[in-house]
């Protein structure tokens, strides 16, 4: 038997690092004073204490209050209430404990504050004011609070708030009319109180953003009180990033702030991601696509399709007007791209929940795309194979078991046709279809919780056999088709697909009709 | 496809293809600093005996085609230890000499998932078990008097399960 003290400390830290907080490290304090002083490092350094319930955070506390070498060892704390603390622990415990007084070295922090009153916000922006190398602020509110306070060294700012437009905050009278108000003030915020800030990121990031409440009935938004905010300029700001995580689409009076980041940076911003979930109802896609052209600094874009459920999908795998598109909103992003001039593009990376019949439509947006002479970095990656029927009554559950599903990835010719239009100057490549649905297997196939019809989602046993098999065929295509295409290639992921010497390089060089495509029962 | 040499510390040699070897990016640097032709010379592995890097080798194959890691470390945060790939988990299946002796050799050819994996299988032995377990599986002596733990037990009442 070998020794574990064989490894050394980095690495045993590592395999620390990897249990539960709760549990298993805890046992581990107990094994040795090596271990215990590894354990120890590895628990405070990061410490992960979401929903943490009312007793161990008072423990905790009054650990960190008795042994102060403790908090000064962590960098990175995530707190955050558990909803159903009759106690309010988290709120109540952050306000009679300085929590940058507790952990002066804190360099990220990260509160689910859902559970929270609005003016305890402002006592927690202070207390983020006072820790001087705060560089990342991650923040789960239903709301949009101004800032109040200075943090001069923060560069990273993500705030998820709850998109749905069922939401309590945006029920109230006026509140439509007030949460643009907000947005424009919180913005303003920002520009006074975060000098440094180069990377923001707004919308649903996570699961978490469905719920929440907000008093927002203070004084401090009363009509009388309003003034106009005029445009607001984040001096350094170079990423931003529209996150509608799980397909959870941000409703419309949430636009203010990606229209005023966008119209604002348009020659500054060097990333943007943009998420399209659901588009009934929310910030539509527009209101990024139709400015694509005026990014005149970016480097690196990034677009996610989401479908939260499978009947969202509004595409036809055999339109009788054209060629196939993805989803109908690859025609909205082909024609921005039409209008777009991206010779500075490095890194293009996109994300379909679904792949149809034909490539036609990814076709397409490479060809837009050749013309970014700098592009280095490609992805492309799909989801599911279109089902047949039943697409917009049914979700992946109800499905027949004779449904048959299209796709176009495992076609040689047609694979072979989509590399031939790869922008030539790629040199990482990655192209996978991996058979997973955005939301449902982000739950791991476990019940999916939502107030719409699709609540409880789950993969049918026989669907989700049929879908397995589609995406673990494997098949060859020459190697010389991809690597005359892209001579300076370097890096490449290529799902279900081997590279091979020889074999046929005219491959995919005849036209195709849409008869040849694939579907599989 | 081209092939390299390598040559473990108990001087056997083994030929391997060049973008298996590429997964260790110590190789993937030494070989971009020769200008990639090392065909008649067998680069040597000083760390890693002939067993240990055989096994590497057939680990790297298997996974030469997967994708780059995602830039963002914490996108998928819901990645916890239990998540081994199912290859993984029976190619991890190897005593405990040996499998330090593989984590130790991804730490040296700086194959950074390969490490991953062998820190989550060594997660996964102690998940579940009481320090006096740990200490057995592990071959670990208790240096804690019996006070020590008393106070180690007061500090860390939060986080006990």
């Amino acid at each position: 038997m070998a020794d574990l003290p064989i490894l050394p400390p980095e690495i045993i830290s590592q395999i620390l690092s990897e249990l539960p907080t709760w549990g298993s490290r805890y046992n581990c304090l107990f094994v040795s004073r090596g271990f215990h002083d590894l354990v120890k490092s590895t628990m405070y350094r990061d410490l992960h204490i979401p929903f943490i319930i009312h007793d161990r955070l008072v423990t905790l506390i009054r650990t960190v209050r008795r042994n102060a070498y403790l908090g000064i060892k962590t960098k990175s704390i995530s707190l955050g209430e558990d909803p159903y603390d009759p106690h309010r622990s988290v709120e109540r415990i952050i306000g009679a404990n300085d929590i940058t007084k507790l952990f002066p070295n804190l360099k990220r922090i990260e509160l689910f504050a859902m559970t929270f009153e609005r003016t305890m916000l402002y006592r927690f922006f202070a207390y983020c004011a006072r820790t001087s190398g705060l560089e990342e602020l991650v923040l789960h509110y239903p709301d949009l609070v101004p800032l109040v306070q200075k943090m001069g060294a923060l560069k990273k700012l993500t705030w998820s708030f709850t998109s749905d437009d069922a939401s309590p905050v945006l029920l109230a009278d006026g509140s439509l009319a007030e949460t643009e108000w907000i947005q424009a003030k919180w913005l303003d915020s920002l520009a006074k109180c975060c000098p440094e800030l180069e990377t923001l990121t707004v919308g649903s990031v996570n699961s978490h953003a469905g719920w929440g409440i907000s008093d927002r009935t203070s004084v401090e938004y009363d009509d009388s009180m309003r003034d106009v905010v005029g445009p607001v300029k984040l001096e350094k700001l170079k990423e931003f990033n529209w996150v509608n995580a799980e397909g959870q689409t941000a409703a419309k009076c949430w636009a203010e702030v990606p229209t005023r980041v966008l119209d604002e940076h348009e020659t500054q911003l060097e990333s943007i991601r943009w998420d399209f979930g659901n588009e009934y109802g929310g910030v539509s896609p527009d209101l990024f696509l139709g400015r694509i052209k005026r990014f005149t600094a970016l480097k690196k874009l990034e677009i996610r399709y989401t479908l939260r459920a499978i009947w969202e999908f509004r595409g036809d795998p055999w339109p009788e007007d054209g060629p196939d598109i993805n989803l109908q909103s690859t025609r909205d992003l082909l024609f921005a791209l039409s209008q777009w001039d991206p010779r500075g593009l490095q890194e293009f990376r996109i994300r379909f929940p679904i792949m149809g019949g034909d490539c036609e439509g990814e076709i397409k947006i490479l060809q837009q795309l050749q013309r970014a002479k700098n592009l280095k970095v490609l992805e492309m990656t799909w989801g599911l194979p279109l089902p047949t029927e039943g697409i917009f009554r049914t979700t992946m559950m109800k499905i027949a078991e004779d449904t048959t599903f299209y796709h176009w990835y495992f076609n040689e010719a047609k694979m072979a046709k989509f590399l031939r239009n790869i922008p030539e100057s790629v040199e990482t490549l990655i192209i996978n279809f991996d058979g997973k649905h955005d939301t449902i297997d982000a739950y791991r196939q476990e019940q999916f919780e939502r107030s719409r019809p699709e609540k409880q989602v789950k993969w049918k046993e026989e669907v989700w056999l049929k879908v397995q098999a589609i995406i673990h065929q494997k098949k060859t295509i020459p190697r010389a088709i991809l690597f005359d295409r892209a001579p300076n290639l370097q890096n490449v992921y290529f799902g279900g697909y081997t590279l091979v010497e020889g074999g046929d390089t005219s491959l995919g060089l005849k036209s195709l009709s849409l008869s040849d495509s694939d579907s599989d029962s | 496809m081209s092939t390299i040499k390598l040559l473990s510390s108990d001087n056997a040699e083994l030929a391997v293809d060049k973008e298996v070897a590429e997964r260790s990016i110590l190789i993937k640097n030494m070989l971009e600093d020769v200008g990639g032709d090392m065909s008649d010379q067998a680069i040597p592995i000083p760390n890693v005996n002939e067993a240990v890097l055989r096994k590497v080798i057939e680990w790297c194959e298997h996974h030469k085609s997967d994708p780059p890691p995602p830039a963002d470390e914490d996108s998928d945060s819901r990645k916890k230890s239990t998540d081994i790939e199912e290859w993984d988990q029976k190619f991890m299946q190897v005593d405990q000499e040996m499998l330090f002796e593989i984590i130790l050799a991804a730490n040296y050819l700086d194959i950074k998932p390969l490490l991953d994996v062998g820190c989550k299988t060594v997660a996964n032995m102690i998940k579940g078990k009481s320090p006096e377990e740990i200490r057995k599986t592990f071959n670990i002596q208790n240096d804690f008097t019996p006070e020590e733990e008393d106070q180690i037990r007061r500090e860390n009442e939060w986080a006990e399960e």
